[in-house]
């Protein structure tokens, strides 16, 4: 029997999981003091350098939370199968806070 | 050639703490990613809501509600993505020395992991200092 393997190496699938771990180490560093400082000072909405510098720093910040965070839950999801349950998840929190705003805003009007 | 059969049980993630903990590890990603989806929506909210204040001054109140709910959901998003981020900052730490590329011993990984931490601590401290005495 043939052992040796001559395939490609899947150089797409090295370049996304090295975009992982970079995103996931920078999000380790990062995200916890630039979520704290967002709780606790109005740095988002006036920061003390310029707009731009704090629309860069908010996407690079969000897009590498959103990426590494849902690479894992893809890669981890042939187990548990929790995928669907976080879809469910949002879709359940996303529709409390739309029937309770829609509740507070015609008691309101109303 | 008979295949072994090697299937885990059906909750086999409950059978050792490494596991759970494995998993704790993953889904951290799940509180993160609320974050960052509530971000994103507050960010398209304020977008809009500036366009509507520039060019439409006269919309109907209702959009205006609408569009800033994400403020009253401020403080519960925020904690859920703190939560998430310490967590997953604890447990990606705590995974690094695994995939050094040098062997090293469990004491070792163990003092690795105190060097990390103090650099995450440490790092952060600095970050949030200067931020804060420059507002």
């Amino acid at each position: 029997m043939n052992t040796t393997s001559h395939k490609k190496p899947a150089l797409s699938k090295s370049f996304l999981w090295a975009l992982f771990s970079g995103s996931a180490t920078l999000t380790a560093f990062l995200l916890p003091v630039f979520i704290f400082l967002t709780l606790t000072t109005p740095f988002v909405f006036a920061p003390p350098f310029d707009d731009w510098i704090m629309v860069v720093i908010l996407i690079i910040m969000l897009a590498a939370a959103l990426y590494h965070s849902v690479y894992r839950i893809i890669a981890s999801n042939h187990d548990l199968k929790l995928g669907k349950k976080f879809f469910q998840w949002i879709v359940v929190l996303g529709g409390i806070i739309i029937i309770l705003e829609l509740g507070h805003f015609f008691i309101n009007t109303y | 050639m008979k295949k072994i059969q090697n299937k885990p049980g059906e909750k086999w993630w409950n059978e050792k703490p490494s596991y759970r903990l494995y998993y704790i590890r993953e889904y951290s990603g799940i509180l993160i990613a609320l974050w960052a989806l509530y971000w994103i929506g507050f960010s398209i909210a304020i977008l809009i809501a500036r366009i509507l204040i520039e060019y439409l001054p006269e919309t109907n109140t209702a959009f205006g509600h609408i569009l800033f709910l994400p403020l009253k959901y401020y403080f519960l998003f925020t904690a859920i993505g703190l939560a998430g981020a310490v967590i997953h900052t604890i447990t990606w730490l705590q995974s690094m020395p695994n995939i050094f590329p040098f062997r090293l011993s469990k004491f070792q990984k163990g003092v690795a992991f105190g060097v990390l931490i103090l650099v995450w601590i440490g790092l952060s401290a600095v970050i949030y200092l200067t931020i804060r005495s420059q507002l």
